[in-house]
C-alpha cells in the first residue's frame, strides 16, 4: 500500500515557549490542582461527617484551638499573593532579575508557611492527634494541606536554585508562571479550611 | 434424634423457600425480575443473532446495503429498543420501590422484641419483654412464635456482622456503636438457619444460628423454661461436672444462671442442653460433638476465641454429663 | 502505511534525512538493561505495564484457583481460614488494583498517543514514574502474601475488622499502602491521558473526530481524578494512621465512625467498577468497527452514553450499604440511579448490534471476544439491575449471587474486551499476527469456563451461601454446585495457558502483519508495526473521523517539527489547531529514583512513621534531579536582565 504524503501544514514557525493554558505543563499543574483540591474537599467532608458524632465540637474536655498562629498564617499567606503575582508577571516578561527576587521572596514566604504550620500543629491545636476523633480530624486537615506546603517549598526552593546557579532557559519562565498559578490555589484553598479548623469549633462549641 | 433434627434444619437456608411474609414478597419480586430479565436477555441475544445472520446473508448473496434505507432502520431499531428498555426499567423501579415501602416499617401489631448482639463468632440473644419476670439470655438459637412479628434490636460487640435468615428476611448489619432494628414474621413453624453475612474474620464461615419458629403455646413453654435458672441435678457425676465447670477455665468466659459462673465473654450456657446445635450452628448438640468441641475447639473452628481444654477423661465425662443436664 | 514507504513525493529525501536524525535523537542507552530502566517511551512503558498487569492477573488467578479447590467440597482442609482470608483478600485487591484498572491504563498508555497521532504522552517521565510506583506496590502485595503477611480483611477492608484492635500485625498495613501506590499510579496516568487527549491530538482531529476508545479513556480518566482520592485518604490518611499512630477516625469509642470508611470506600469503589469496564466498552467499539468495516452507529449517542455512565456512576455508592443505617429516601434515590444507569449501557449494546447488522462482520478471534462480551456482560447487567432493588439486594447482598453478578460484569466487561483487544492490537505492538486457531481455542475454553464457574453461583447465593467463607457444612447441600463451579476453573486456566502460548509463539513466528493488517480506520494503523520510537514523522493531519478509510491515495501531513530534539506538537483543546511546539525530555533514571523514594516512604511507614520524613528527603533529591535543566537549547538561555518576549513569535 503506498499513499502519497501531502504536506498541508508547516509547524516550524510555531512558538516553542508559551504561557498559561497554551502550555501542556500548565495543564499538568491544573490536573494536580484538581486532584489535590478534591482530596481536600473529601477530607473536609469527612471532618464535617465526624462532627455529627458529638454534641459539641470540640468534644467536652477538649480545649479550643488557639487563634494566634493560625491568624498570622492567613495574613502571611495573603501577603504572599501580590509578591507571587508580581513574580509570575515578571516571568512572562522573561525578566531574570525580578524573577530571582520574586523567587527568593516566595521561598521565604513558603518556609514561613511551613514553620507556622508546625506551630499550628504543635501549639495552636492544643490537642494531640490521638486524643479523640475531633483531634484526628484537625490534624488530618492541617497535615494534608501542610503536605502541599512542604512539597511546594521543595519546588520553589529548587526553582530558586535553578534561577541563581543553573543555565536558565526561556521555558523555565513558563514554569515560574505555572508555579504562581499553583501558589494561588495552595493559598486560597486554605481559607475555607482555616474557617473549618479554627472558627467552626468556636461556633459549634 | 437431635442430630437428624439439626440436619434437617440446616437445609432451610434459602431465599426461594419463604416461610414468612417478607421473604415471600422478595421471592415474588425475584421471580418477577427473573422472568422479565430472561425475556429481555433472550430478546437482546435474539437481536444479535438475527443481526449477524442478516449481515452474513447479505454477504453470501452479494447484496449491497441500501444506505439510504439502512440509517433510518437502525435509528428506528435502536430507538424502539431503548424505549422498551426504559419502560421495563421504570416498571421494575416502581414495583421495587412499592415493595420496599411495604416491607420497611414494622407492622403496628405489637411485636415481640429480641436483642441480638454479634460477637466474633457467635450470636448473643436476649429476650427482654416476654414477661415481667424479666430477661433471659441464650445463644445461637432464636425461638419465635409463629404469626407474630418479631422486632430485633441489633448491636455488635466487636466488628461488623450481618444477620440473615433467607427463609424469613433479608439481612441487616450489626455495627458496633450503632443500634439497628430489623424484623420478620414466621408464618410456618419450622427450623430456619441463618448465617453471618458480613465478613467478620477467621470464623465468619462458622457463625450461624437457628431460628425455631413454633406455635405461640410451645413458644410460651420454651420461654418459661428458659427463664428458670439452671437445673441443679442430684446426680453425683453431674455435680462433679459442675465442680469442674466452676473451678476450671470454663467459668472464666461462660455464665450459667443459678451458679457462680457469670462471665459474658462467651455464650450463656444456662440451658445449653435445650439447644439443637453448638459452636454457633456448626455442630449438632451431641455428647460426642460437645466433647470434641471442649477438648479441641481450634480444630473445629480455627481462630475461635475458645482455648483447648486438656481435661482428665473422668473430669471431661463429668462435665459432659453436667452440661447435658442443662435442659 | 509507514512513513518510510512514502515514495511518490518530492520531499522524500528530506524525510529520509529527518528520519535518520530522529533515529539519533531517540537512540537509547547502549546497555540494554540501562536502556530499559531509563526508557520514557510510552510504547516501552505501555508494553511492560501490560505484561506486568497480566502477571498479576495470573498470580491473582492462582489465588482464585486455590479458593475454588478449597470450596469444591464441604469441610475441605486444603487451606485453613487464615490462609483462605489472605487468598480472597489478595485475589480481590490484586484483580482490582493491580489488574483490571491498571491494565486499561497500560493499554491506553500504549495506544492513546498513536490513536491521536502524536509522538509521546504529555509527560513521559511522569508516565515512567507511574509504572515504577505501580510495580513496587504490586510486588509489595504479593511479597506480603507469600510471606504469610497477606492482607486478610477483604479488598474492602471494613473497619473495625481492619482496625488496630481486630487486625494486629502488618497485614492490613500492607493493604493500605498498596492502595496508596496504585492510586498514585492511576492518578498520574489519568492526568497523563487527559492532557494527551486534550492538547496533543493531530492537527484537524477536533473532539468530534476522536475514536470512541479515546472518548472512553477520557471519561475514565476524569472518573479516576474524582474517585481515587477518596480511597487514598481513607486508607493512607485515616486507616493507616489509626493503625500506626492511634488516631481515632473509625473508633466509635472516641467519636470516630466505621460508616465513614464505608462511605469513602464506596464513593471510590463503585465508580471503580465503571473505571474498569468503560475502557472495555471502548475496545468493543474499536473491534466492532474494525471487523464489520463500518463506522459505529450513532457516534454522538455512544459518546453521550459513556459520559452519562461516568457521571451517574458517582451516584450509586450507597447501594453497597443497604444493610447499614441509611435513610429510606436516600435508599430510593440510589436505587433509582442504580436502575437507570443500565440505560446508557443498553443503548451502546443496541448500537453495536445495529452496526453488526449493517456491516460485513468478519468473525476473527477479536470479534468473537466482542460477541462474547455482549453475551456474558449482559447477564451481569441484568443481575445488576435486580440488586439495585433494596429488598432483593438485602437477600443476596454478600452472597454468591453477588460473586456471580460482578464476575459476569468484570469478566464480561473487562476481560473479554481486553482479550479481544489483545488480538486486535498484538500485530501493532509486535508486528506479527496472533494465531487464529489458538485464538479460537482460547475463546471457547474461556467462554465455557466462565459460564460453568460463575453461573451456578447465582443459585448458590439464592440458596443462602454467603461470600468469603472458607468452608461450609455438608448438610447445607451446596456441594454439587460448588463442585461444578470449581470444575469450571479448569477450562479457564487452560484458556489462559493457551493465550500465553499464543502470545509467546506469535511474537516469534507469527505472520508478519504490516502497518494495517485489519484495514482498520484509526491513526494507530497509519504508522508501521511496531511503530518507530517517534510514532509518526511527519505528523498525520486529520480530516474526518476515519482517517484511513477516508484518505484516498494521498495522506495529508504536517511537517516542521524539529528532529534534532524530541519535539511534539501541542494543539488547541477543542479543534486541534496547531498551537505550539513542546520539547519532551529524553531517557532518565530519575522517575525510578522517585518511585523508590515513594516506595521507601510508604513501605517504611508500615513499620515507622518517620519513613514519611526520610522518604520526603529522598523524593526532594529525586525531584531536583528530575527537573534540573538539560541545557539542550543553548540559544534560548537567558543569562542576564530583561529579555524581549519571544512569546509573540
Amino acid at each position: 500500500m503506498t499513499r502519497r504524503l501531502r504536506n498541508v501544514v508547516d509547524l516550524g514557525e510555531l512558538p516553542d515557549v508559551v504561557f498559561g493554558p497554551r502550555d501542556i505543563m500548565w495543564w499538568g499543574t491544573l490536573g494536580f490542582v484538581v486532584i489535590e483540591g478534591f482530596t481536600l474537599v473529601l477530607c473536609a467532608a469527612a471532618y464535617v461527617y465526624l462532627t455529627q458524632n458529638y454534641a459539641t465540637w470540640p468534644p467536652e474536655h477538649t480545649p479550643l484551638p488557639s487563634l494566634g498562629a493560625p491568624a498570622v498564617q492567613v495574613i502571611v499567606m495573603l501577603l504572599s499573593l501580590p509578591v507571587v503575582w508580581w513574580t509570575a508577571k515578571s516571568a512572562r516578561r522573561f525578566d531574570l532579575g525580578k524573577v530571582r527576587i520574586g523567587l527568593t521572596l516566595a521561598t521565604l514566604f513558603n518556609a514561613a508557611f511551613v514553620g507556622i504550620r508546625l506551630v499550628e500543629l504543635l501549639v495552636s491545636l492544643n490537642v494531640r492527634w490521638d486524643a479523640n476523633a475531633y483531634a484526628s480530624a484537625q490534624w488530618m486537615l492541617l497535615c494534608m494541606h501542610g503536605t502541599l506546603l512542604a512539597v511546594e517549598l521543595v519546588e520553589v526552593g529548587g526553582m530558586l536554585l535553578l534561577f541563581w546557579i543553573a543555565p536558565v532557559e526561556e521555558k523555565h519562565f513558563s514554569d515560574v508562571a505555572d508555579m504562581g498559578f499553583y501558589w494561588f490555589f495552595m493559598v486560597l484553598v486554605w481559607l475555607p479550611l482555616f474557617v473549618l479548623c479554627f472558627l467552626v469549633p468556636r461556633w459549634l462549641q | 434424634m437431635m442430630l437428624v433434627d439439626g440436619l434437617r434444619g440446616a437445609l432451610n437456608q434459602s431465599a426461594l423457600e419463604p416461610a414468612g411474609p417478607q421473604a415471600a414478597t422478595v421471592a415474588h419480586l425475584w421471580w418477577f425480575a427473573f422472568i422479565v430479565a430472561s425475556a429481555v436477555y433472550l430478546a437482546t441475544m435474539g437481536a444479535l443473532w438475527w443481526a449477524a445472520r442478516r449481515a452474513r446473508r447479505r454477504e453470501e448473496r452479494g447484496e449491497v446495503l441500501d444506505e439510504a434505507l439502512a440509517e433510518p432502520r437502525m435509528t428506528r431499531g435502536v430507538t424502539w429498543a431503548t424505549a422498551a428498555t426504559i419502560v421495563i426499567l421504570l416498571v421494575f423501579l416502581v414495583t421495587d420501590l412499592s415493595v420496599g415501602r411495604t416491607l420497611s416499617p414494622v407492622p403496628s401489631k405489637r411485636p415481640l422484641t429480641i436483642e441480638v448482639t454479634g460477637h466474633q463468632w457467635w450470636w448473643e440473644v436476649a429476650y427482654a419483654d416476654t414477661s415481667p419476670h424479666g430477661r433471659f439470655t441464650t445463644a445461637n438459637e432464636i425461638h419465635v412464635p409463629t404469626g407474630r412479628p418479631v422486632l430485633f434490636v441489633l448491636n455488635s460487640q466487636d466488628v461488623i456482622h450481618s444477620i440473615w435468615v433467607p427463609n424469613l428476611a433479608g439481612k441487616k448489619d450489626l455495627i458496633p456503636g450503632y443500634t439497628q432494628s430489623w424484623w420478620f414474621q414466621a408464618d410456618t413453624a419450622g427450623l430456619y438457619r441463618g448465617q453471618c453475612a458480613e465478613f467478620c474474620g477467621l470464623q465468619h464461615a462458622k457463625m450461624a444460628f437457628q431460628v425455631v419458629a413454633e406455635s405461640p403455646d410451645r413458644f410460651a413453654r420454651w420461654v418459661s423454661l428458659q427463664q428458670q435458672p439452671a437445673m441443679s441435678s442430684t446426680d453425683s457425676t453431674a455435680s462433679r461436672g459442675r465442680e469442674v465447670f466452676l473451678t476450671g477455665p470454663c467459668a472464666m468466659c461462660h455464665s450459667i444462671e443459678g451458679t457462680s459462673a457469670g462471665s459474658h465473654a462467651g455464650p450463656d450456657l444456662t440451658h445449653l442442653a435445650s439447644r439443637r446445635t453448638i459452636a454457633a450452628g456448626t455442630l449438632p448438640n451431641t455428647r460426642g460433638a460437645l466433647a470434641g468441641w471442649i477438648v479441641d475447639p481450634q480444630r473445629i473452628k480455627p481462630g475461635a476465641n475458645m482455648p483447648p481444654n486438656q481435661l482428665e477423661p473422668k473430669d471431661l465425662d463429668a462435665l459432659l454429663t453436667y452440661l447435658q443436664s442443662l435442659k | 502505511m509507514s512513513d518510510r514507504t512514502a515514495t511518490a513525493t518530492p520531499t522524500v529525501d528530506r524525510f529520509e534525512r529527518e528520519i535518520a536524525e530522529l533515529e539519533r535523537t531517540y537512540r537509547s542507552h547502549a546497555n540494554p538493561f540501562w536502556a530499559w530502566v531509563t526508557s520514557v517511551d510510552h510504547k516501552s512503558i505501555g508494553k511492560r505495564y501490560i505484561v506486568t498487569c497480566f502477571g498479576f492477573f495470573v498470580l491473582a488467578g492462582l489465588n482464585a484457583g486455590l479458593m475454588r479447590l478449597q470450596l469444591s467440597r464441604p469441610e475441605n482442609h486444603i487451606v485453613g481460614p487464615d490462609r483462605y482470608n489472605q487468598l480472597f483478600t489478595v485475589h480481590g485487591s490484586a484483580m482490582m488494583f493491580l489488574f483490571a484498572v491498571p491494565v486499561m491504563t497500560a493499554f491506553a498508555t500504549y495506544l492513546i498517543p498513536l490513536m491521536v497521532g502524536t509522538k509521546e504522552v504529555a509527560y513521559p517521565r511522569l508516565n515512567a514514574f507511574g509504572y515504577w510506583t505501580f510495580l513496587i506496590g504490586g510486588i509489595f502485595l504479593f511479597a506480603g502474601l507469600y510471606t504469610n503477611t497477606g492482607p486478610d480483611a477483604g479488598w474492602f477492608a471494613y473497619v473495625p475488622l481492619s482496625g488496630p484492635q481486630y487486625s494486629p500485625g502488618k497485614r492490613v498495613d500492607i493493604w493500605a499502602q498498596v492502595v496508596t501506590f496504585t492510586e498514585i499510579a492511576a492518578l498520574v496516568a489519568a492526568v497523563e491521558m487527559i492532557v494527551t487527549i486534550f492538547k496533543m491530538r493531530a492537527p484537524g482531529m477536533s473532539l468530534n473526530r476522536i475514536p470512541l476508545y479515546v472518548w472512553s479513556i477520557l471519561a475514565v480518566s476524569f472518573m479516576i481524578v474524582f474517585a481515587m482520592p477518596s480511597v487514598a485518604i481513607a486508607s493512607t490518611a485515616m486507616l493507616a494512621m489509626d493503625r500506626l499512630v492511634a488516631t481515632h477516625f473509625f473508633n466509635r469509642a472516641e467519636g470516630g465512625d466505621p460508616l465513614l470508611w464505608q462511605h469513602l470506600f464506596w464513593f471510590f469503589g463503585h465508580p471503580e467498577v465503571y473505571i474498569m469496564f468503560i475502557p472495555g466498552l471502548g475496545f468493543i467499539s474499536s473491534i466492532v468497527e474494525t471487523f464489520t468495516g463500518r463506522k459505529i452507529f450513532a457516534y454522538p449517542v455512544m459518546v453521550l452514553a459513556l459520559f452519562v455512565t461516568a457521571f451517574v456512576a458517582f451516584g450509586l455508592w450507597v447501594h453497597h450499604m443497604f444493610a447499614t443505617p441509611i435513610p429510606q429516601l436516600g435508599r430510593s434515590l440510589f436505587t433509582a440511579a442504580s436502575v437507570l444507569i443500565a440505560i446508557p449501557t443498553g443503548v451502546q449494546i443496541f448500537c453495536w448490534i445495529a452496526t453488526i447488522w449493517a456491516g460485513r462482520p468478519r468473525y476473527t478471534t477479536a470479534m468473537l471476544f466482542a460477541l462474547g462480551f455482549i453475551v456474558v456482560f449482559t447477564i451481569g447487567g441484568m443481575t445488576g439491575v435486580m440488586i439495585a432493588s433494596v429488598p432483593f439486594d438485602l437477600q443476596v447482598h454478600d452472597t454468591y449471587f453477588i460473586v456471580a453478578h460482578f464476575h459476569y460484569v468484570i469478566l464480561g466487561g473487562v476481560v473479554f474486551p481486553l482479550f479481544g483487544a489483545c488480538y486486535l492490537y498484538f500485530p501493532k505492538i509486535t508486528g506479527r499476527l496472533m494465531s487464529e486457531t489458538l485464538g479460537r481455542w482460547h475463546f471457547w475454553l474461556f467462554f465455557v469456563g466462565v459460564n460453568v464457574t460463575f453461573f451456578p453461583m447465582h443459585l448458590l447465593g439464592l440458596d443462602g451461601m454467603p461470600r468469603r467463607v472458607y468452608t461450609y457444612l455438608p448438610e447445607m447441600g451446596w456441594g454439587t454446585l460448588n463442585l461444578i463451579a470449581s470444575a469450571g476453573a479448569v477450562p479457564i486456566v487452560a484458556s489462559v495457558a493457551v493465550f500465553i502460548v499464543n502470545v509467546a509463539r506469535s511474537a516469534v513466528v507469527g505472520v508478519v502483519a504490516g502497518a494495517n493488517p485489519w484495514n482498520a480506520p484509526g491513526l494507530e494503523w497509519a504508522t508501521s508495526s511496531p511503530p518507530p520510537a517517534w510514532n509518526f514523522h511527519p505528523l498525520p493531519v486529520v480530516t474526518g473521523r476515519f482517517p484511513l478509510w477516508e484518505a484516498g491515495d494521498e495522506l495529508p501531513v504536517a511537517t516542521g517539527l524539529a528532529t534534532d530534539r524530541r519535539e511534539v506538537l501541542v494543539t488547541t483543546a477543542l479543534d486541534a489547531v496547531p498551537d505550539n511546539r513542546h520539547e519532551h525530555p529524553g531517557e532518565s533514571h530519575w522517575p525510578l529514583v522517585m518511585a523508590i523514594a515513594v516506595g521507601v516512604t510508604f513501605i517504611g511507614a508500615v513499620w515507622n512513621p518517620w519513613a514519611y520524613v526520610i522518604g520526603f528527603v529522598i523524593a526532594s533529591i529525586a525531584f531536583a534531579g528530575w527537573g534540573w535543566p538539560r541545557g539542550t537549547k543553548p540559544e534560548q538561555q537567558v543569562t542576564r536582565g530583561r529579555v524581549p518576549a519571544t512569546e509573540a513569535r
